[in-house]
C-alpha cells in the first residue's frame, strides 16, 4: 500500500461518508449498510497475513488508510478492526472475526470483577471489543456490555462494562500487546486525517466567504491563522506516520505516544482556529465542521490522553542514561526500512 | 492540502549515520570543559581556530563537490554533522554562513573563477562570509533595499548601509544584496548580489551589542567602495531570485529546532539527580522530547527534498516557524519545572544558561525571516494568498 494506491480506498470512502450519512450516524441511525460497504472495499483484512486471506500489510502501510477514514469522517473503528482481525488471525482465532467492526481498548478493573473500557471511540457502533486485560487479549461482544453514552458522541461512543471476563468469546496471550499503544497510533492517524479535512474545509471557506467586499482569505490576519492551522495539521500527520512506522502490526509504544501527544496538541489549536475562521456558521448543527471538531475532542479525551502520553515519554527519557538528543534520535525516530 | 506527500518519513542512511561517531569524538575533546552558558551560543559562537580545525577534518563544505575542496557527501551526512555540532553547542558561527549559504550560492550562480577562489578557502575554514541583506529600513521587505552599486570603468562603486549583519566585523567578505539598476519602487527588478571584500577602503563596520552583552551583528557603511567587475555573483538584476533560493538553505536546517537544546540537556542532567521527579516534571520532559522528535522528522524530510534538488520553500517555512516556536517555549517550560516539588535546586551554570536563552529567544523567530513572513509563505502555499 502506498499513498497513490490509496485513491482506490479514498474515493469510494468519500462517497459513502456524505455529510448527511455522517450526521445520521451521530444521531443513532444504523451503520450496518455502511459497514458492509466499507468491508466490501476489501481493506479490512489488510494486515492479515496473505496465507490467511489478507493483504499482509504492516502498520506503516495501514497508516494511509486510517488517515483516509479520519479525513472522510468515518465514525466506525476501521483501523482498530483491521488490527484486531490481524491479531485474532495470528492467534488462531480467525474464525471469530465476524462481519462487524471491532473496537480496541485497554480494560481497567471495575467493581466486583468487572472490566471497564472507558471512552471507547465508536464503542457503541462496534460489534465486538478487543480488550487488553491482565496480559491477555479478550474479545468481548459489545451487546453483553452495560454502556454509558460517550460524552462527545452519545450515539456512537461509549464507556463499556462487562460484569466478568468470562463473557469473552476469544481469549489469547497478549505477549507485548498494548491496547493503549495501538489506540494511540491509530487514533493519531485518524486525527491527522480529520485535521487535514478541517484544513480543506477552512481554506475553501475562507476563499468563498466575503466580508468588507472581499474574500476573508485576503485578510492577512486570516491568512496567518490558516498558516498556523496548516503547520499543526502537517506536523500531526508526520507525527502519526511516526506512530505507525512499525514494520509489523504492533506500534512502538513510545512512538505511538509521541504521535498521540502531538496530534492532541495540534487538535486543540486546529479546532480553535477552524471555528474562529468559520464564524458563527461553524457552530451550527447543520454545518459539517462540528462533526470533525467533536471527533477530534473525543479522540483527545480517549486513552491515552495528551498528559498520559507526555508522562510516559518523560519517564522513559528520565529512566535512561542518554541525553535528550540521543533519546530522540535513538528511541523516537522512524525505523529504517530494510 | 498535499498532506500525504509534503512530509515523508525518512531514515538517515547508515553510511551517513556513520559520520556521527567521529564527529562526536572530535567535539568531545574540542569542547571539553566549556560551560553550558557558553555552549548555548553555538551558531552564534565565534571561534576561528575551531572552524579551521573542523575544516582540517573535512567537515566544512561537506556536500560541496570534491573538485572545489568539498567532500561530495549527501544532505543526510550534512544533517548528521550539523546535529552533532548543535547538540554539543560547538561555536560554529565563523564558518556557518559561508558553508550554508555563500558556497552553495557561488557554486550555483558564480563564475568558474569565483568558484575556484572562494569555495576551497571556505571549505578549509579560512574564508568567512557574512550576509548583507537587511538595511535600516529594510528587514522583512527585502525588495526595498537602497544600497546601490553603479557600474564604473573597472567594476562597481558601492554606497549604502547594512545592518544586523552577523559577523561583518570578522568576516572576510560580505555577500550583499544591492540595487544595481532601477529604483526601490521597481521592487524585485534591478537587485544584484555582490561579494564585498571587507578590507577595501570605504568599508566601515560597527559591531552592535545585543542585550546579553555579545557583539555578533553589525552596522556596515559603504562609502564609494570600488569593487572589481567580478564582485558580481550571477546575473545583474537577478538578485531577487538568487536570494530567494538562498533563503531556502538558510531556513531548512536543524539549527531552527536546536537553539535551546544545550539548555534542555543541562536541565535534564541536573534533573536526573533527583530520585523521583514530580509527575508535572515528567510531563514537561515528555513534551519536549515529543516535539523535538516530530520536528526532527520534519526537518529530515526537508533535508531529503533539498538533497533531491527540490525547492521545499513551503515545507522549510513550516518547519522554521514550528521549530522556532518550540525553541522559544523551552525556557518557559524549564522554569515551570524548577518550581515542582522535589526538583533539585538549579546550579548557577544552569540559571545562567536559562537567562541567556530566555533573553535571546525572541531572535529565534526573527533571524532568517520573521514568523509573520514565514506564515505568509505558508499561506501562499495553501493558495489563499
Ligand atoms: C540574531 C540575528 C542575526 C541576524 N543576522 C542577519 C544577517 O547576518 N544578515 C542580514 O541581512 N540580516 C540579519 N538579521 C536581520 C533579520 O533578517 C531581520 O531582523 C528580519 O528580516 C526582520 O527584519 P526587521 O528586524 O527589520 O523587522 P521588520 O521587518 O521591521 O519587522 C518588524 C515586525 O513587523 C512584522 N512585519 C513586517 N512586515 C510584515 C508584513 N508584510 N506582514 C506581517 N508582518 C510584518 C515582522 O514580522 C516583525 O514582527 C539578523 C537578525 C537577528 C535577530
Amino acid at each position: 500500500m502506498n499513498d497513490t494506491l490509496l485513491d482506490d480506498f479514498e474515493r469510494p470512502l468519500r462517497e459513502l461518508c456524505t455529510d448527511d450519512s455522517l450526521r445520521a450516524i451521530e444521531a443513532g441511525a444504523s451503520t450496518d449498510a455502511l459497514w458492509h460497504a466499507i468491508d466490501a472495499l476489501g481493506y479490512t483484512d489488510a494486515l492479515v497475513p496473505e496465507e490467511q486471506g489478507g493483504a499482509g500489510l504492516s502498520l506503516r502501510e495501514l497508516f494511509a488508510l486510517v488517515f483516509a477514514t479520519g479525513k472522510a469522517g468515518l465514525g466506525l473503528p476501521f483501523g482498530e478492526t483491521a488490527v484486531a482481525r490481524a491479531l485474532l488471525a495470528a492467534a488462531g482465532h480467525g474464525e471469530r472475526h465476524g462481519a462487524g467492526p471491532i473496537a480496541i481498548a485497554p480494560g481497567i478493573p471495575g467493581d466486583a470483577g468487572a472490566i471497564v473500557c472507558r471512552d471507547v471511540p465508536g464503542g457503541a457502533l462496534a460489534q465486538q471489543v478487543l480488550v487488553s486485560w491482565q496480559g491477555e487479549w479478550l474479545l468481548l461482544p459489545r451487546e453483553r456490555a452495560a454502556a454509558t453514552p460517550g460524552a462527545w458522541r452519545p450515539q456512537a461512543s461509549a464507556t463499556l462494562q462487562w460484569h466478568t471476563p468470562d463473557l469473552a468469546v476469544a481469549r489469547f496471550d497478549a505477549g507485548a500487546a498494548d491496547a493503549v499503544a495501538l489506540c494511540n497510533a491509530l487514533h493519531a492517524a485518524g486525527m491527522a486525517g480529520a485535521m487535514a479535512r478541517v484544513l480543506e474545509l477552512v481554506t475553501d471557506y475562507a476563499r468563498d466567504r466575503k466580508q468588507f467586499g472581499r474574500p476573508i482569505a485576503q485578510f492577512q490576519a486570516v491568512q496567518q491563522e490558516l498558516s498556523v492551522l496548516a503547520e499543526q495539521a502537517h506536523s500531526a500527520t508526520l507525527a502519526a506516520r511516526l506512530g505507525c512506522s512499525a514494520v509489523g502490526m504492533r506500534p512502538d509504544p513510545l512512538l505511538a505516544a509521541t504521535a498521540k501527544l502531538r496530534a492532541c496538541e495540534a487538535a486543540r489549536s486546529v479546532c480553535a482556529i477552524a471555528h474562529a475562521v468559520f464564524g458563527a456558521i461553524g457552530i451550527t448543527e447543520e454545518h459539517v465542521l462540528g462533526l470533525y471538531t467533536r471527533r477530534l475532542h473525543e479522540w483527545r479525551a480517549a486513552p491515552g490522553t495528551e498528559t498520559q502520553c507526555a508522562r510516559l515519554l518523560g519517564q522513559a527519557l528520565l529512566a535512561q542514561p542518554d541525553g535528550l538528543f540521543d533519546f530522540v534520535r535513538l528511541r523516537l525516530s522512524a525505523p529504517a526500512l530494510a | 492540502m498535499n498532506t500525504l506527500q509534503s512530509f515523508s518519513l525518512v531514515a538517515i542512511p547508515p553510511e551517513d549515520e556513520a559520520l556521527r561517531a567521529p564527529v562526536r569524538a572530535f567535539l568531545q575533546s574540542a569542547l571539553h570543559g566549556v560551560p553550558p552558558a557558553v555552549r548555548a551560543r553555538s551558531w552564534m559562537g565565534f571561534d576561528a581556530d575551531f572552524s579551521r580545525a573542523l575544516g582540517r577534518q573535512g567537515w566544512i563544505g561537506l556536500t560541496l563537490p570534491t573538485a572545489y575542496g568539498g567532500a561530495g557527501r549527501s544532505s543526510f551526512a550534512r544533517f548528521v554533522l550539523l546535529e552533532e555540532l548543535l547538540a554539543a553547542g560547538a561555536p560554529v558561527s565563523a564558518h556557518w554562513i559561508a558553508d550554508r549559504q555563500t558556497a552553495p550560492l557561488i557554486l550555483r550562480y558564480g563564475t568558474e573563477a569565483q568558484r575556484a577562489f572562494f569555495v576551497p578557502r571556505i571549505a578549509r575554514g579560512e574564508l568567512f562570509t557574512s550576509i548583507g541583506m537587511s538595511e535600516p529600513d529594510t528587514g522583512s521587505d527585502l525588495a526595498s533595499v537602497r544600497s546601490r552599486a553603479v557600474p564604473t570603468a573597472t567594476g562597481w562603486r558601492l554606497n549604502g548601509r547594512k545592518i544586523w549583519t552577523t559577523n561583518a566585523h570578522r568576516a572576510h567578505y560580505m555577500c550583499t544584496l544591492v540595487r544595481t539598476s532601477g529604483m526601490p519602487e521597481d521592487r524585485h527588478k534591478g537587485l544584484s548580489q555582490l561579494l564585498v571584500d571587507m578590507a577595501l577602503p570605504g568599508v566601515t563596520v560597527r559591531p552592535i551589542r545585543d542585550l546579553s552583552g555579545d557583539g555578533h551583528f553589525c552596522e556596515v557603511l559603504f562609502e564609494d567602495v570600488e569593487l572589481p567587475a567580478d564582485a558580481l555573483v550571477g546575473e545583474e538584476g537577478a538578485g531577487w531570485q538568487q536570494v530567494t533560493a538562498e533563503l531556502a538553505f538558510e531556513r531548512s536546517g536543524p539549527e531552527r529546532i536546536y537553539s535551546s537544546l544545550v539548555l534542555a540537556e543541562a536541565w535534564l542532567a541536573e534533573l536526573r539527580q533527583s530520585a523521583a521527579p514530580a509527575a508535572s516534571v515528567q510531563v514537561i520532559a515528555g513534551r519536549i522530547a515529543a516535539r523535538m522528535a516530530v520536528l526532527r522528522a520534519m526537518s529530515l524530510a526537508v533535508a531529503e527534498q533539498l538533497g533531491r534538488g527540490l525547492d521545499p520553500a513551503f515545507e522549510a517555512s513550516l518547519v522554521k516557524d514550528l521549530g522556532t516556536e518550540f525553541e522559544q517555549a523551552i525556557p518557559g517550560w524549564i522554569e515551570e519545572a524548577f518550581d515542582a516539588p522535589g526538583h533539585p535546586v538549579p546550579s548557577v551554570g544552569l540559571l545562567q544558561t536559562l537567562a541567556y536563552v530566555t533573553q535571546l529567544a525572541p531572535s529565534f523567530s526573527l533571524r532568517g525571516g520573521t514568523r509573520q513572513i514565514m506564515r505568509g509563505i505558508i499561506a501562499r502555499g495553501l493558495g489563499v494568498r
